[in-house]
């Protein structure tokens, strides 16, 4: 199989699709966590994105992930490989159909986060920046679950109850991170 | 006696300071350096330690270094971190992608030794460092990279094609 060159934004638009229907697979578990979709380059390439552009998933909500690409085992058979916590963003299950389409996330100024389980020794400002690096890169929408992994295999979930500015937010270093302490149904 | 509010430990670090203080002042040091060194988990290693600095005006700075972060949880190790790397094999292509997350791109630094890739980035804190075997041997002046949302993609050529 011979790899295309690669073409420019402006280059031929030969079947570019703005959206896809795609089966929903389990991914791998070294990418628990990690706020990715894994698809076929083939795919990827058909959504006019990139890799580690943000791709908008829709099952019965939408959520947002970086797109990275399927292991050859994996490729051509529509499929996009996520993990538990982002099926359950999207509100979707393995097996199923989701949408998928290229979208832009925006840098965070701000995020809102409350922890989603018992034991959640972040509080101080300390560590809200230590959590900021640990979910650096991931892009978010409000109502989202996100996991940090601490150091070790620990991880602490959170709900994302605000994004400043809405819509797919991305996490950068310099976004500020709140901890609400509002509980959640 | 012991109070249990770190106090104890706080008086302890003091007596400490004061002594490295005498110690500089005795023996008419500017600055002192203390570092120490321990395993982590995994491959891990955590370093930390202190410099204090006797300023002008005879005032003590003090400027810690290392990669151990006191948190509510305990320390905490920032070791230089191992991004997460994969390599696919793509005809006459070796393609790798490394999530770097917190980077400036322009801290990233590639380096090809025929079938090695040393990829490392030193952004103001955070520091990233892997040596990536690939499948083959590639050429040295074909790396192509791109960095999108903390994700980055390195394209490679295969040195030799012929052998598909």
């Amino acid at each position: 199989m011979e790899s295309e060159p690669r073409k420019g934004a402006a280059g031929k638009a030969r079947d570019v699709a703005v959206a896809m229907s795609v089966r929903v697979a389990e991914a791998l578990s070294k990418d628990v966590g990690r706020g990715i979709g894994r698809m076929d380059p083939a795919d990827i390439e058909r959504l006019g994105a990139e890799v580690g552009d943000v791709i908008l998933v829709s099952g019965n909500k939408k959520t947002a992930v970086r797109v990275m690409p399927a292991y050859a085992e994996q490729r051509g058979s529509r499929l996009l490989q996520i993990d538990g916590i982002t099926r359950e963003n999207a509100q979707v299950g393995l097996d199923e159909k989701a949408i998928v389409e290229k979208t832009q996330g925006r840098a965070a100024q701000a995020i809102v986060l409350s922890p989603l389980a018992a034991g959640g020794g972040m509080r101080s400002e300390k560590d809200s920046r230590y959590l900021g690096r640990l979910l650096e890169g991931l892009a978010v929408t409000e109502g989202d679950r996100v996991r940090a992994t601490l150091f070790g295999s620990r991880f602490q979930d959170f709900l994302v109850v605000e994004t400043v500015p809405r819509g797919v937010a991305l996490v950068h270093p310099t976004t500020s991170i709140k901890i609400s302490e509002q509980k959640t149904a | 006696m012991s109070l249990d509010l770190g106090l104890g430990g706080i008086f302890k670090g003091l007596g400490n300071f004061i002594e490295l203080l005498e110690e500089m002042t005795e023996e008419g040091k500017q600055e002192i350096t203390r570092a120490g060194k321990f395993k982590g988990p995994g491959r891990t290693e955590a370093m930390y330690g202190f410099t204090v600095k006797i300023g002008p005006e005879g005032m003590p700075r003090v400027g810690r270094f290392g990669n151990v972060r006191e948190t509510e949880m305990g320390a905490v190790v920032e070791e230089v971190r191992e991004p997460m790397v994969d390599v696919f094999d793509e005809g006459n292509e070796v393609v790798v992608i490394a999530e770097i997350p917190g980077v400036q791109e322009s801290a990233i630094r590639l380096e090809v030794k025929e079938d090695v890739l040393l990829l490392s980035a030193d952004d103001k804190d955070r520091k990233y460092s892997k040596e990536v075997l690939l499948p083959c041997a590639v050429l040295a002046d074909s790396v192509k990279s791109s960095y999108r949302n903390g994700i980055l993609e390195i394209r490679l050529t295969k040195a030799s094609t012929e052998g598909n």
